[in-house]
């Protein structure tokens, strides 16, 4: 246990500057699109309009979530790299152990983005007079965010300790062979095999479908 | 005797530029065994081989009884290492990497940290990333000795210091293992270093362990024979011949290992005059060796 912690200290140490950038953006989200999008709407508004108003919220928080979830992952591997891991390998602690510990570190401190958008999901309820068939979902909509957050994250980091310095010619690699084969297959391929596919990929349990499902921090 | 090190038969290959070959290696618990040999003759490789880093393709690897690589967590428990470049954390702080270090040994020595951060000079708040290449090496020679190892393991400790500082670290070093009875691998291309601390000498070079021998033998163990009518027959001698030399019609120079004075007369009833037999020094005794080596192998391809 107090090796964990101690990892965990020296791990925030490097990934907290990351982190909590992650955690204002993450809060700043709602309350910025409300202000872009529904500020200046009367205040009665259709309950559809207020809908609209965080209509860019999926994209948004998405965006974030692969960056922020990269930047948290590949930190620590990077100062690790700076030793060439030879540091980590010559303490008494099964390699296995210490990867897992890293990880496990990462994914507590996402929490803390996760959390910064439910609050600041409530603060920008608590701003808006919602009519009497919406609700509000900031707890759904943080933890959805998490999810979102830890698939990116164990993306990144299973990319990085499996190709190591390599991760970034791998990432090249493998778009440049999907993103030409997704060009082919929608341009010219069968419409029921494209359908199909879209449907795997995107609708749940496929494993996209955290991403494409439409993001609502307020609905019916 | 116990050894504290035991490797056997060991292969290990990095594609077609290098490899480890049939290396069979022992160090006796409590000897300080100098690991010598010239860069890129497979020392630091070896060293990662058997702190596990690695995982060798053939032999077998024991570090204070445990099977290496698969237990090495247990081994390292035991073991101070030393790398031969920096490998701590540079953006933590002298005591943040103590603190760090300190967590994963059940030995650690807190307050033998302190006294050797404070006979070192080091600033308890200095980044380690800023610490002089003499620091840097200062710090982890604290941290290896403080974990109270029973076994340290240095590749290059010393290399590219200040003699200053060398000589600090050697002394630090020596008071440790006195005090401790601990074993000491510590790999050099130092010889007249290694010569000052060890009692044991291992020589690598080309991925081979070329000679494993006490330092006393590797220090008067090794002559150079002036020799008049040098027979030409190398089966049934009595040493091993590192090198020959002709100079002249008759005479020869003849580099040999395992010399003693009574073999003297093996050279005399085959037909030789020894007109003197030289001391060499360690450095010397070393080049010969390896040059001895690498004539056997180019003789054997």
């Amino acid at each position: 246990m107090i090796v964990f912690q101690r990892i965990f200290a020296t791990q925030w140490q490097w990934t907290r500057v990351a982190v909590l950038s992650l955690a204002v953006a993450s809060f700043a989200v709602p309350t910025a699109l409300w202000r872009l999008g529904g500020d200046n709407l009367p205040a009665v508004v259709a309950p559809f309009v207020i809908v609209e108003a965080f209509r860019t919220l999926g994209p948004v928080i998405i965006l974030i979530s692969l960056l922020g979830a990269f930047v948290v992952a590949v930190l620590p591997w990077t100062v690790d790299a700076e030793t060439r891991h030879v540091y980590p390998l010559s303490l008494p602690i099964p390699w296995r152990r210490f990867v897992a510990f890293r990880y496990s570190v990462g994914a507590i401190t996402l929490l803390i983005p996760a959390i910064a958008l439910y609050l600041g999901g409530w603060f920008v309820v608590w701003q808006i007079t919602l009519p009497d068939v919406l609700r509000a979902y900031p707890f759904v909509l943080a933890a959805r965010y998490y999810l979102a957050l830890l698939l990116a994250f164990s993306a990144s980091f299973a990319l990085q300790y499996v190709f190591g310095r390599r991760a970034t010619i791998a990432v090249l690699f493998i778009l440049l062979a999907v993103g030409p084969l997704t060009f082919l297959v929608a341009a010219f391929g069968d419409p029921a095999i494209v359908l199909t596919l879209k449907r795997w990929l995107l609708e749940w349990p496929g494993p996209l479908s955290l991403y494409a499902e439409p993001w609502r921090l307020i609905d019916v | 005797m116990s050894h504290a090190i035991s490797i056997r038969n060991l292969d290990w290959r990095a594609g077609k530029a290098f490899a480890i070959q049939d290396l069979t290696m022992q160090v006796p618990t409590g000897a300080i065994y100098g690991f010598l040999g010239p860069n890129g003759s497979g020392k630091t490789t070896t060293i990662r081989l058997l702190l596990g880093m690695m995982s060798p393709d053939a032999g077998s690897i024991t570090v204070l009884g445990e099977s290496i690589p698969k237990s090495a967590h247990l081994a390292l428990a035991r073991v101070g290492y030393v790398p031969e470049r920096l490998h701590l954390y540079g953006r933590l702080t002298v005591d943040e990497s103590i603190a760090y270090h300190r967590v994963f040994y059940p030995t650690f020595d807190s307050a033998e940290a302190v006294r050797l951060r404070e006979r070192f000079a080091l600033q308890p708040d200095q980044k380690v990333a800023q610490l002089s290449k003499g620091q840097a090496g200062k710090l982890m020679l604290l941290l290896a000795l403080s974990q109270r190892a029973e076994l340290l393991v240095l590749d290059e400790p010393t290399d590219g210091l200040d003699p200053v500082i060398r000589r600090e670290v050697l002394a630090a070093l020596v008071e440790y293992v006195a005090a401790h009875k601990a074993t000491v691998l510590v790999s050099s291309h130092l010889v007249h270093e290694q010569e000052r601390i060890c009692d044991w000498v291992g020589v690598m070079d080309g991925g081979r362990l070329v000679a494993e021998l006490p330092m006393q033998e590797f220090r008067g163990g090794i002559k150079r024979l002036k020799l008049r009518h040098a027979p030409s027959a190398m089966s049934g001698m009595p040493f091993t011949l590192l090198s020959a030399e002709s100079s002249g019609a008759t005479d020869a120079e003849w580099v040999v290992r395992g010399w003693r004075p009574e073999m003297q007369a093996w050279l005399q009833g085959a037909g030789a005059e020894v007109r003197d037999v030289m001391d060499l020094d360690l450095e010397d005794s070393f080049v010969e060796l390896l040059r001895g080596a690498r004539h056997q192998t180019q003789e054997a391809a």
